[in-house]
């Protein structure tokens, strides 16, 4: 790559952490000011990044430059640069954001530079190529994240859920570190791309016994389970809404799903242990279906999109369990950005909210006043069902035509495909609920959205895959990791596929199934227990809370005993 | 050659010598014990150093009474709300890592480099609970919170000293339990990944009961700590953190 390429990866993580030191220092007596640092210096990372992502683009496939400190060093691949643009691009809006929203605060210049010392650390993370570096980076979010979500010492509230996030995030790291030993012990190098070049040669070595690759692997993956709060390691994160909103949005767009970050970035060592795909694409399902039957279950709306942030990390994990992983990183930035919109903009919700009078409008009203007709007219909907099953079909068919004669035992695809259904299919049913005096024209926009999703998402999706992982071979050698007997994987998808079409009927016929069942029946009694079950949230944070609790009380008594001797 | 054995047993405390080395710390003057949790390390590490490596059967039980004060004196942290009393409990929590550290090959500079990263915090502690104590009568944090928003210079320093005994990067004890656990056999690294767990938890709970809470009014007459003093931390913060990542890199290029 180009020669100036290695002193702007030096500068990525640098002028942020330089940000973090001058904002309180520029601070004395004019907070404001601090703001303003911060600001012109994420601004400068920003474009820092974009100037790198020109460079990976431009550079032959597969390159990747290395900057060496001694042991440490900084690596830059489409992966990093991808991530670097991400957490750059929030971090400035959110930084602007808190411009204002934070103004009235105090600590207003201690903010911006736990703000600054946060994106400092996640660059230094996604851009590092060894394993001290990333371990001391994986650290360091976590502490860093306490500060930021309890930065409102006036709330108790807040630091007690900063201090349940610090814990389990902890408890992931650890994991971390233990996959970091193992791997040095068995190849002998912390260095990521000669580790991966030796795991690649050796990749069912074993040491005393114990298999290194898939070991570390396990390891790996547990770490990212408890970073992107899947089942049971969840608890964390739908509590964290107490801390201030731009927290919030830094947080559920680029923190939390450093777990799919790190399924990539050790995607080399997972080729070699299909079962630790297994196990994720399994916790990532279990995962997506309790958050997002925990967010349906919510009267809090931010620990409901707490849970929703939760189920889609369930999605992003089970793509890296398919062997998906750059859809893993698509479906990060995608989510990233559209619930950092939704965070920052929930404070004009409750401005709209404050405004409407909460009076429903009626059939009576909308006919005499707004003078539109009575009854909305609705798409014809089997017509409509049958895009959801025909675009598919049709994709799948051309595909087998053109792309190759093999495309229906490419499990990878088909993958690809079923996504692409899944979110075109949510898309039609979005307009299908939307009123239309016309319903014809509804039925086109229909048409229209689906094949641009389905297309678009397989198309897309495809393109990122060739950007982050140029070669062939390892593109390969993913899918078949997490490859699965053919008959199986067609059973699974059309379980799948059986599932959510009984579900989103479930759905839209939900007021007419009279789902509760009638006062004294047997079902009413489940559908009431069931529903404290999912409204107490499995209990799960009761379980935690009960366990340290006893903990701390047995320690209290020996150190009575002892008398704090 | 037993004099030094026991000397050091004393001196890098282990259990049951721990419970009577720490009666007499508490029992000192609040200086001497600040200036005896970082001599008391160090010159059992520069002890240990000059001793030979003992034989297999005592290395395990030395090793194992090691794991076991140090996972002890962690668990029991957990539920410590006074200052001088967290910082000695945390001390005896940590030194048993030098045992391990000169059981598994360490020597020389390097055993003492380890023995200060892992003692240097308690100390520091024990100092900050002297201001602590000269400001609010007493270095107690369970009944009044929100010491950041009174203190703010003490309420950082005691953050930042905190996070350097919980062994978090870039502070020495970082680099020197991940040294450490490079060394260690698996049920030994298991053992010291807990008690990293334990600390961290510990640490925790303590930056609760300073940072949150009801407010702790400021007592008239009382204030912060002094920009020269603040300056004086960060100054030793930064050296620490310096000396740290030269000892990191020196370390791994041997």
């Amino acid at each position: 790559m180009d020669q100036w390429v290695e002193p702007c990866l030096v500068l990525l993580p640098g002028l942020p952490a330089l940000s973090a030191a001058l904002a309180p220092l520029t601070a004395a007596g004019r907070p404001l000011r601090a703001a303003r640092v911060s600001i012109g210096l994420t601004t400068a990372t920003f474009a820092v990044a974009l100037a790198l992502l020109a460079a990976v683009l431009r550079a032959p496939q597969g390159s990747v430059t290395l900057v060496q400190f001694g042991p440490a060093g900084l690596m830059l691949d489409p992966l990093a640069v991808a991530m670097a643009v991400l957490v750059a691009g929030i971090s400035l809006i959110v930084h602007v954001y808190a411009k204002r929203y934070m103004a009235d605060e105090p600590g207003y210049a201690r903010f911006f530079a736990l703000l600054d010392a946060m994106t400092a650390v996640i660059l230094l993370m996604v851009t590092a190529s060894d394993l001290v570096v990333l371990l001391a980076t994986w650290f360091l979010v976590g502490v860093l994240l306490y500060f930021l979500l309890g930065f409102d010492t006036t709330r108790e509230a807040s630091g007690r859920y900063a201090f349940w996030t610090f814990l389990t995030f902890r408890v992931g790291d650890l994991p971390l570190v233990a996959a970091a030993l193992l791997l040095w012990h068995g190849y002998g190098t912390l260095q990521l791309p000669e580790l991966f070049a030796r795991v690649a040669a050796q990749p069912h070595l074993a040491v005393g016994g114990v298999p290194v690759a898939a070991t570390a692997a396990l390891l790996v993956a547990l770490a990212a389970f408890a970073r992107s709060a899947q089942f049971p390691l969840h608890t964390w994160l739908p509590y964290t809404m107490d801390g201030p909103t731009p927290v919030s949005a830094l947080m559920h767009a680029g923190i939390v799903n450093a777990g799919g970050f790190l399924f990539n970035r050790f995607a080399p060592l997972f080729i070699h242990t299909p079962d630790v795909l297994h196990l994720a694409f399994v916790v990532g399902l279990v995962t997506a279906l309790i958050g997002s039957a925990l967010m349906l279950t919510q009267n809090d709306i931010k620990k409901s999109l707490g849970y929703s942030t939760m189920g889609q990390m369930g999605f992003m994990i089970m793509e890296c369990g398919l062997g998906a992983f750059s859809l893993a990183i698509y479906h990060l930035i995608a989510h990233g950005l559209f619930k950092a919109t939704l965070f920052l903009g929930s404070g004009n919700v409750i401005g709209d909210t404050r405004k409407d009078d909460g009076v429903p409008a009626d059939d009576i009203y909308t006919f005499v006043v707004e003078r539109r007709p009575l009854r909305a007219v609705k798409v014809p909907w089997l017509l409509a069902a049958l895009i959801t099953v025909l675009v598919p079909a049709v994709v799948l068919g051309l595909s087998h035509w053109l792309v190759a004669a093999d495309f229906f035992h490419k499990q990878g695809a088909v993958v690809l495909l079923f996504f692409g259904w899944v979110t075109g299919a949510q898309v039609f049913f979005a307009i299908h609920k939307l009123p239309s005096e016309n319903p014809w024209r509804s039925l086109t926009f229909v048409l229209l959205s689906f094949v641009i999703v389905v297309i678009g998402y397989t198309v897309i999706a495809h393109a990122f895959e060739m950007f982050l992982y140029p070669d062939p071979v390892m593109r390969d050698a993913t899918y078949a990791a997490a490859g699965i007997n053919l008959l199986v994987f067609d059973l699974l998808i059309v379980a799948v596929t059986v599932a959510l079409v009984g579900a989103w009927l479930v759905t839209f016929y939900a007021q007419s199934l009279d789902l509760e069942g009638r006062p004294g029946t047997l079902w009413h009694a489940v559908y009431l227990n069931l529903y404290a079950l999912f409204s107490r949230e499995f209990y799960v944070s009761d379980v935690y809370l009960r366990l340290s609790r006893a903990a701390v009380d047995s320690a209290k008594r020996v150190n009575v005993a002892l008398r704090w001797m | 050659m037993m004099v030094q054995w026991i000397a050091a047993l004393v001196m890098l405390q282990l259990l049951p010598l721990s419970l009577a080395v720490n009666a007499v710390l508490q029992a000192l003057p609040a200086a001497v014990r600040a200036a005896l949790l970082l001599a008391l390390p160090l010159g059992g590490a520069a002890l240990l150093a000059s001793l030979p490596p003992p034989s297999a059967t005592v290395a395990q039980a030395l090793q194992g009474l090691a794991l076991l004060t140090a996972l002890l004196y962690g668990w029991r942290l957990l539920a410590v709300r006074e200052l001088f009393i967290w910082a000695r409990l945390q001390a005896t929590s940590a030194w048993p890592l030098v045992w391990l550290a000169w059981l598994h090959g360490v020597g020389g500079g390097w055993l003492l480099a380890v023995a200060a990263a892992l003692a240097l915090p308690a100390a520091v502690l024990t100092v900050l609970g002297c201001a602590l104590r000269q400001r609010t009568g007493g270095a107690y944090l369970g009944l009044r919170g929100r010491l950041g928003a009174a203190f703010p210079r003490l309420g950082a320093a005691l953050a930042v000293a905190v996070l350097a005994a919980l062994a978090a990067p870039p502070f020495p004890g970082f680099f020197a339990v991940l040294g450490l656990l490079a060394l260690l056999p698996a049920p030994a690294a298991v053992a010291v990944l807990a008690l990293w767990l334990l600390w961290s938890w510990a640490a925790a709970r303590l930056w609760q009961l300073a940072l949150y809470g009801p407010a702790w009014p400021r007592p008239a007459g009382r204030s912060d700590l002094g920009a020269a003093a603040a300056a004086g931390w960060v100054a030793l913060a930064a050296a620490a953190v310096a000396l740290a990542l030269i000892g990191s890199w020196t370390w791994s290029m041997r």
